[in-house]
């Protein structure tokens, strides 16, 4: 019986262990491919992004969107991402400056499959990220899977 | 009655035309707007063709980066949510004398493209 508990109790620190080894990983790589609630759950800063995109689009084609990121302090922007979460592909975009700067303005144009709130997820020069959504009504949908 | 055997022609002989566009006058030390639209179908592999069964195959650009001088202003990777005929705009501080505005891109297939545009100070 102490054998079992030892065992048992032995086992719980190795799954710790490898949870808190892990879990850091799994935050950097896969917040391209997280749904609505849990980019929500992940309490991102929500400062120094402001997004642009019209709040009624007609198709969801091509929407014009920009773009306009302040980091705080004397931090810098190394990479941003544009995350769709309710697009079959979510990743729309992903942009890297080779030069980390300061304040960063860019603008595109974007499908979306369906009415939706559009991420920005920026990653900062000391590992932190903020980030900034914007919702967007498509009354007519595009970039959906027809083939499902 | 006529018979088209063959494609019917673009308005441009080159398939994936690509537009450098400078909104406003480059001053020195001011900022202005570079649009840049590349011609490029953007197909996403999930539309269907006219007979419904067959898929339309994909097609993306996956890496764009524009350049002024050695400069990057722009390096993405771009997924199947950038519309149709990707259009850019990024801003550029103008420099004295002319400099050079780079656009290059990659699609899935491989094909690439590239445009180049002088951008003069007023």
């Amino acid at each position: 019986m102490k054998e079992l508990l030892i065992k048992r109790t032995f086992l719980k620190q190795i799954t710790l262990l490898i949870g808190i080894v892990l879990s850091p990983r799994l935050m950097a790589v896969e917040t391209s491919s997280l749904s609505e609630k849990q980019l929500q759950a992940l309490n991102l800063k929500q400062e120094g992004v402001v997004l642009d995109l019209p709040p009624l689009a007609d198709t969801g084609n091509s929407i014009p969107f920009s773009i306009q990121i302040q980091a705080p302090g004397q931090k810098l922007i190394q990479s941003f991402e544009v995350i769709a979460p309710e697009n079959p592909n979510p990743l729309v975009l992903k942009v890297t400056l080779p030069k980390p700067q300061s304040n960063y303005r860019m603008g595109t144009r974007i499908r979306l499959a369906m009415s939706q709130n559009v991420w920005v997820i920026a990653q900062l020069s000391d590992g932190s990220k903020i980030s900034g959504f914007i919702p967007s009504v498509v009354t007519l949908n595009a970039c959906f899977d027809a083939t499902t | 009655m006529l018979v088209l055997t063959q494609q019917p022609k673009m308005a441009t002989l080159n398939p994936h035309p690509i537009r450098i566009n400078v909104i406003g006058t480059p001053t020195i030390g001011q900022q202005v707007e570079v649009k840049v639209l590349i011609g490029h179908p953007m197909e996403t592999g999930y539309r269907l063709g006219d007979g419904g069964n067959e898929r339309i195959p994909k097609n993306i650009i996956e890496k764009v980066s524009i350049r002024l001088n050695q400069e990057v202003l722009l390096q993405a990777e771009l997924g199947t949510g950038i519309a149709a005929n990707p259009l850019f705009s990024v801003f550029v501080t103008v420099l004295a004398g002319g400099s050079m505005i780079t656009v290059e891109w990659e699609d899935d297939r491989g094909v690439k493209g590239r445009a180049e545009k002088l951008l003069m100070s007023a």
